[in-house]
């Protein structure tokens, strides 16, 4: 993947709608990411976070109405998940997918190769990723052993969520989008994953982190946040939005849209 | 072949005719139209039309011992004999013939025992386990249709372990007919490792009959790749005759074009606290068709009984068929059975999970039917054997779409 140009937007949404199921979830979604910022995206269930979250990273089950997306000056929408992968896209799931059968280490270990082949960089042999995998385990304090299970097969719902974090250190993009990785998290595990996401963190790269609680971003503060109310930013601001709504809820910001 | 081998003949000859031709009015053969190999004249092999040695698998000779059958017949001298006389004995026990399967029977039974030619007696005793005995069943110069009835019973002394393993394979460009019989009878913990690879080409037919009868505390793990052949079937009668014995069956079917295979495990619950699993798998697209019936019976005395039946199934368009019949018949009270059975597509959640992560859809394709096959060979030792066993289905897997 060829560099950016300094300054050039990582990210951007405009007026963006999509259904699925034959149903519009996103009616109409602009957003801007610039390489170093940080966006929360906040809103009640069923308002589309999953939703854009899913489209961003190219799922087909998902149709995209109208809109257009372009990332690091591609069009986005014209891209594969695969291609959108290897282009540096990350997607931490809201509900990681178990894959009986599959190590994580084989898992891992071809998903990164294939990235950096299309990086035109060298595969990493065995031992090489060996002992990459296992330093970026110590920095999110997982078990060793958890390497030579299958995919998130059996993995506790914590143990999915440092799962996706682990990818993230390994696959090393430059946008992460992280849908709920926050949540059931016990405080420890909220640390870890929060210090993964900071140490990924720089100015070059992206993040946009879909939450419901200001605990996260009590670690990671964002530069910006935006209320997602039944498919359309209704509301942004910046750290202390988040704030606001963890006192007042969402109804707050409902009633201060109708009041215009 | 010893003298009294004429009258088990005539005794098979003789159920052959009672028991009658199965055909699709049969509930257990229902979805299997076996007229081609009924309709057509097939003759017996016969010994003038053995030649050589068939020359698959040269590469596993390093890693295990082998015994050849061509044409139904063991190649078996005086010198390999003694060569493999530090575990087995290959004179002992003729007259066992018939131990674990006569009382199950079936046409296809009776017609083996009917028309046998040679049989081997493998009689293995207790001592350290050795390398993987390899036992390939071959058809050789087959122009027209020629049919085998290869026979095998292996008697494991108790304690005995084994790993086995058998293929079928012809060569001559007929159309061939494997009718296979194996007996297994395992004395009180003893163990085997058995793998089935039928590999065979279009226009082979395979039919692989198992009896297997168990005595306390033994354990037999079956694996079963059904890759090859026209018309197949496996039959596996297991029973449990005495307490705590371990049966499990593997199996993987991989099924397209003018395949179609049947696949009956059957295991005979006749004593307590034992433990059986079935894990029947398949992969089938471009008009493949199978059906896997599993039936555990349970009987009154086998309290604290566990059975389990597992069918999985991955269709890859909409040609290929595959039917699933789980049955269990449970006349004790206090057991423990389940079974169940899934058919599907490639979930599509975890294609799309591994595409981003970077995986073409081709490659998250791959890795999730390769996941899914390489069940067949969890925990498979067989040494050198086993790891190109694993090689083998990784390729199968590759070339499933060629
Ligand atoms: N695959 C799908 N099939 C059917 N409906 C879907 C699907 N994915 C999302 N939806 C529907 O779209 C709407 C938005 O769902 P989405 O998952 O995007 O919400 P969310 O904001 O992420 O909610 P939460 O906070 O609960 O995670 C919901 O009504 C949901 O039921
Ligand atoms: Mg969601």
């Amino acid at each position: 993947m060829k560099g950016m140009n300094k300054g050039e937007t990582m990210l951007e949404i405009k007026d963006l709608h999509a259904s699925v199921e034959g149903k519009e979830i996103l009616k109409g979604i602009s957003l801007k990411v610039n390489p170093g910022e940080v966006h929360a995206i906040m809103g009640p269930n069923g308002s589309g976070k999953s939703t854009l979250s899913q489209v961003l990273a190219g799922n087909p089950a998902y149709e995209v109405l109208s809109g257009e997306i372009r990332y690091r000056g591609e069009d986005l929408l014209e891209m594969e998940a695969f291609e959108r992968a290897r282009a540096g896209l990350f997607l931490g799931f809201q509900y990681p997918v178990e894959i009986p059968g599959v190590t994580n280490i084989y898992f891992l270990k071809n998903a990164l190769n294939a990235i950096r082949e299309s990086n035109g960089e060298a595969p990493l042999d065995a031992y090489e990723f060996n002992e990459y995998l296992l330093r970026r385990m110590d920095e999110v304090g997982m078990s060793h052993e958890l390497t030579r299970r299958a995919v998130n097969s059996g993995f506790s719902g914590g143990e999915k969520k440092r799962n996706e974090i682990l990818q993230l250190l390994v696959l090393n993009p430059r946008l992460a989008i992280l849908d709920e990785t926050d949540s059931g998290l016990d405080i420890d595990a909220l640390k870890t994953v929060a210090g993964g996401v900071e140490k990924f963190r720089s100015s070059e790269n992206g993040v946009i982190l879909v939450t419901h609680y200001q605990r996260l971003l009590d670690f990671i503060p964002p530069d910006f946040v935006h209320v997602l109310i039944d498919g359309k930013i209704v509301l942004s601001g910046d750290s202390k939005l988040a704030l606001e709504l963890e006192s007042k809820g969402y109804n707050w910001v409902k009633e201060e849209e109708y009041a215009g | 072949m010893p003298v009294d081998v004429i009258d088990y003949k005539k005794t098979r000859a003789g159920r052959l005719e009672q028991s009658g031709l199965p055909d699709t009015k049969t509930e257990r053969w229902r979805k299997f139209d076996i007229s081609a190999i009924t309709g057509g004249l097939f003759q017996e092999a016969h010994i003038s039309t053995l030649t050589k040695r068939p020359q698959d698998y040269r590469l596993w000779d390093q890693f295990c011992d082998r015994i050849d059958t061509v044409n139904g017949i063991p190649l078996l001298s005086e010198k390999r004999k003694a060569e493999l006389s530090d575990r087995f004995d290959f004179d002992r026990n003729l007259d066992r013939l018939g131990e674990a399967g006569d009382e199950r029977g079936s046409y296809f039974y009776d017609l083996n025992g009917s028309s046998l030619i040679d049989y081997t007696v493998l009689t293995v005793r207790k001592g350290p386990k050795g390398k993987p005995l390899y036992l390939p069943q071959h058809i050789e110069g087959a122009e027209n249709s020629i049919r085998t009835n290869p026979r095998l019973l292996v008697i494991l002394e108790p304690g005995a372990e084994l790993e086995l393993i058998q293929s079928f394979s012809s060569s001559g460009g007929g159309i061939v007919f494997h009718n296979s019989v194996t007996e297994i009878v395992m004395g009180a913990d003893s163990r085997i490792d058995h793998l089935v690879l039928q590999e065979e080409g279009d226009s082979a037919h395979v039919f692989n009959h198992l009896y297997i009868k168990q005595l306390t505390g033994s354990r037999y793990h079956g694996r079963n790749l059904i890759s090859g052949g026209n018309l197949s079937r496996n039959e596996y009668h297991i029973a449990l005759k005495e307490e705590n014995c371990e049966a499990e069956v593997d199996s993987l079917y991989l099924g397209k074009g003018e395949r179609n295979h049947n696949s009956d495990i059957t295991v005979y619950h006749d004593a307590p606290h034992c433990t059986s699993r079935t894990e029947s798998r398949a992969v089938a697209l471009d008009k493949g068709q199978g059906t896997f019936r599993g039936y555990a019976r349970i009987a009154r005395d086998a309290q604290k009984s566990d059975a389990v039946q597992q069918f999985k199934t991955i269709l890859l368009d909409d040609t290929a068929e595959i039917n699933m019949e789980p049955q269990l018949e449970i006349w004790a009270d206090d057991v423990k059975c389940s079974h169940g059975a899934t058919a599907g597509r490639l979930d599509p959640q975890q294609l799309f999970y591994l595409q981003t992560r970077g995986f073409t859809e081709e490659q998250a394709r791959k890795v999730l039917l390769e996941a899914f096959a390489s069940r067949l060979v969890d925990g498979l030792g067989m040494g050198e054997i086993g790891s190109l066993i694993r090689e083998k289905i990784s390729l199968l897997m590759e070339g499933l779409y060629e």
